[in-house]
């Protein structure tokens, strides 16, 4: 059997020198709000479910600066 | 997903209830017919049930009054439905789709009905408007095509092939969505907007600051520029859309149209062959005449062969004495013309007496005896003899005959030939296929235009993101720790933006890559010539054969085409980020034997279940089958009651 090609792996992989300041789980949400969508002929929800995404991750980031861990740093 | 069993009520020339059983441990089930039958109908009960639209042969949604059953319809029952059972992942759905008239009155329209769908998904009623999203998480209706389709769609596949400028649009997009591509692709456009959004905070924040402000106006401008150009881009997309759209509901006419030319060239050429050969029998008859009008020479020959040798041995014995009698005359002549002058013309000396010599060469020139009048008259002899002397006309007419008796055949061959071309080219619709030809060309050079402007517009939007991005940074600079919190979020967002369009290059790349590989596979197993090594693949996952060598294969059969079609079909199946059942109409039909036993044996390898819908020039249930019996599930049978009615009769299982 071929190894299945996954869109996700290949957006988590790129990620520390791509996108090196995004957590890894917003990319992951992010990549799973479209998966979910992308067969959907209107898909108003999705931007708005991004946005709540990443307004949590930054949230999530104030919480462990708070805290004394680093916020900027993928997990 | 696994289709158990589907049952439909007047549906097409299925009057009444009919119910198909696809249920059983086998992946293949076999639904045999002939042409007009039903077997179209039976795939298009499917694609109706799970999306409400059945299709035509050009691929147009059918209006529902002509998918009713005729005899049920005459008689006032309208009502139509189907039902499909089916599981996905072990989890139970029933289907069924319902219409019936508002009022009693007779449907002349698709709106004159009702429309009731009921899903029932592992024993609880799903509420309507969670229907179709569900049906599209199952089998979404955009990549349907790779699952439910006819013959027809191998054609599609083909197109892929062509020249760049005239590439069907439609399709490549439908293989991107269903290997995935679009869930990374539109994220980028969300993304795009929350950037947008966030970037608006951020101004109205910062526009206390005069230095902030003078960026944010620009950077509004600039965005507002790219929103504009965004929404732009969107309607030149749709725009592709539906002229592609368009360009593959003519693309069936345009293939007439292309025959029927193929067909008025070989018309000319044969008029044109028949012409020379007509214009060469002519020739021929006039050459025949003239050999003819000297034929009678050729009885005189023997007779005349002796008597010419006689008079030529005449001739020759005159002009010896002709040449003789002119040297004496020459010598005499010199001997009197010294004579006369005295001295010799070259040493000036005196000329010595030569008298006895001239009275020898004139005793000579006198027993001569040459007569030049006799000489005149054995030459006009001769020439008169030669004159009537045969030229081998029988050998003449003999070769002009077997010419003219090759070119009889020769044009009637090609008169047949030419009327066969003929009859081809008068059954045609010339008018209307030209017209779907010029249609298509107009809606191609469209296509090449839109395709031109979008990828325009994908470049400007690129650079005002860039500008944008700069206005951007400049602001960050200047910003307070107020507007640190929108800072970051705009920075999340075109991180996720570069990072989204990075994986939708890595992710086509490595996709192409694996069809390239899949269909190479499959390939080898379904081709007769084993000296290929596979196929490659180009940017529009249209495949090209390779030989032993690695070059490419420029020619290749309407045959070999399909073979390339199903192992593309198969590698898109494996790769797919949906599965499902493949139902396929007709898909053998420019097969030979070989080629159909390799296919036939790799269906059950191509999805979990596979439906075929053949006609008996296609597969021969008795010599084709054996190679994958122990793979079929069930065989049925649809059998005409009627030109309107048809009934499905199981035969095996």
């Amino acid at each position: 059997m071929t190894e299945e090609i996954s869109a996700l792996d290949i957006l988590l992989k790129a990620r520390p020198t791509v996108a090196p300041k995004v957590p890894e789980e917003l990319v992951r949400q992010v990549f799973e709000i479209e998966e979910r969508v992308q067969f959907d002929t209107d898909r108003p929800q999705a931007v708005r479910r991004i946005q709540q995404a990443v307004s949590a991750a930054m949230a999530q980031e104030k919480i462990k600066a708070a805290g004394g861990g680093d916020a900027h740093q993928g997990s | 997903m696994h289709i158990k069993e589907v049952e439909v009520h007047n549906f097409g020339p299925y009057h009444g209830d009919h119910r198909v059983s696809l249920d059983g441990g086998r992946p293949v089930t076999l639904i045999h017919g002939e042409n007009m039958r039903g077997k179209t109908s039976f795939l298009n009960a499917i694609r109706w049930a799970l999306y409400g639209t059945a299709l035509d042969r050009f691929k147009r949604p059918m209006e529902r009054t002509k998918l009713v059953n005729r005899d049920a319809s005459e008689s006032g029952d309208w009502k139509m439905s189907v039902k499909l059972v089916f599981d996905v992942d072990g989890v139970p759905y029933e289907l069924t789709r319902h219409i019936q008239p508002w009022l009693n009155a007779v449907p002349r329209r698709d709106a004159d009905f009702d429309e009731r769908v009921y899903l029932i998904k592992d024993h609880e009623h799903k509420k309507p408007e969670e229907i179709a999203p569900e049906i599209n998480r199952v089998l979404p209706e955009r990549v349907s095509r790779f699952f439910l389709f006819d013959g027809e769609l191998l054609n599609e596949y083909e197109s892929l092939l062509a020249d760049q400028d005239r590439q069907e649009h439609g399709i490549k997009e439908a293989i991107e969505r269903i290997l995935g591509v679009p869930a990374v692709e539109n994220a980028i456009a969300d993304l795009r907007t929350g950037l947008r959004d966030a970037s608006k905070r951020l101004q109205d924040l910062l526009r206390q600051d005069n230095m902030a402000n003078a960026l944010g106006t620009s950077l509004r401008a600039t965005e507002s520029q790219m929103e504009t150009e965004e929404k732009d881009l969107e309607d030149l997309k749709r725009q592709l859309d539906e002229r592609s759209k368009e360009q593959r509901a003519l693309q069936e006419q345009v293939q007439a149209y292309a025959t029927i030319q193929k067909d008025v060239e070989e018309l000319d050429r044969r008029n044109a062959e028949i012409e020379k050969l007509r214009a060469e029998e002519e020739r021929l008859h006039a050459d025949r005449r003239d050999a003819l009008a000297g034929a009678w020479k050729d009885l005189l020959q023997p007779a005349l062969e002796g008597r010419l040798r006689q008079l030529e041995a005449a001739e020759d014995a005159l002009m010896q004495q002709f040449r003789l009698a002119t040297e004496l005359e020459t010598k005499i002549k010199m001997i009197d013309d010294l004579a006369q002058r005295g001295t010799c013309p070259v040493c000036q000396q005196a000329a010595p007496n030569r008298d006895a010599e001239r009275a020898e060469l004139a005793g000579k020139l006198q027993q001569t005896h040459f007569d030049r009048d006799k000489l005149a008259e054995v030459s006009a002899s001769i020439r008169k003899l030669r004159r009537v002397q045969g030229a081998g006309a029988a050998q003449t007419i003999r070769l002009i005959e077997e010419r003219l008796a090759q070119i009889l055949v020769d044009t009637t061959h090609a008169e047949l030939e030419r009327d066969k071309v003929h009859d081809r080219v008068k059954n045609h619709n010339t008018a209307a296929a030209a017209r779907a030809y010029q249609e298509w060309e107009q809606a191609t050079k469209e296509i090449g235009l839109l395709q031109q402007c979008i990828k325009d517009r994908t470049d400007s939007i690129r650079k005002l993101e860039a500008q944008a991005e700069d206005y951007r940074r400049k602001i960050a600079g200047l910003s307070g720790i107020a507007a640190a919190s929108l800072n970051r979020e705009v920075e999340i967002y075109q991180q996720l933006i570069e990072l989204f369009r990075h994986g939708v290059d890595e992710l086509r790349n490595q996709l192409r890559k694996a069809v390239e590989r899949d269909a190479s596979e499959i390939f080898r197993q379904l081709t007769t010539d084993k000296s290929y090594q596979g196929l490659r693949i180009n940017e529009s996952y249209g495949l090209t054969i390779v030989d032993a060598q690695g070059s490419d294969v420029q020619v290749r059969s309407a045959g070999a085409e399909q073979v390339v079609a199903l192992s593309l079909i198969g590698a898109l199946n494996r790769n797919a980020v949906r599965r499902g059942p493949v139902v396929m109409d007709t898909p053998f039909g420019r097969l030979d034997p070989k080629h159909r036993e390799n296919i036939l044996r790799f269906v059950p390898r191509m999805a979990d279940q596979a439906v075929l819908l053949v006609h008996g020039g296609e597969v021969d249930r008795t010599r084709d089958l054996a190679c994958i019996r122990d793979d079929i599930n069930r065989e049925y049978e649809i059998e005409r009651i009627s030109s309107r009615r048809s009934r499905f009769a199981t035969t095996v299982g």
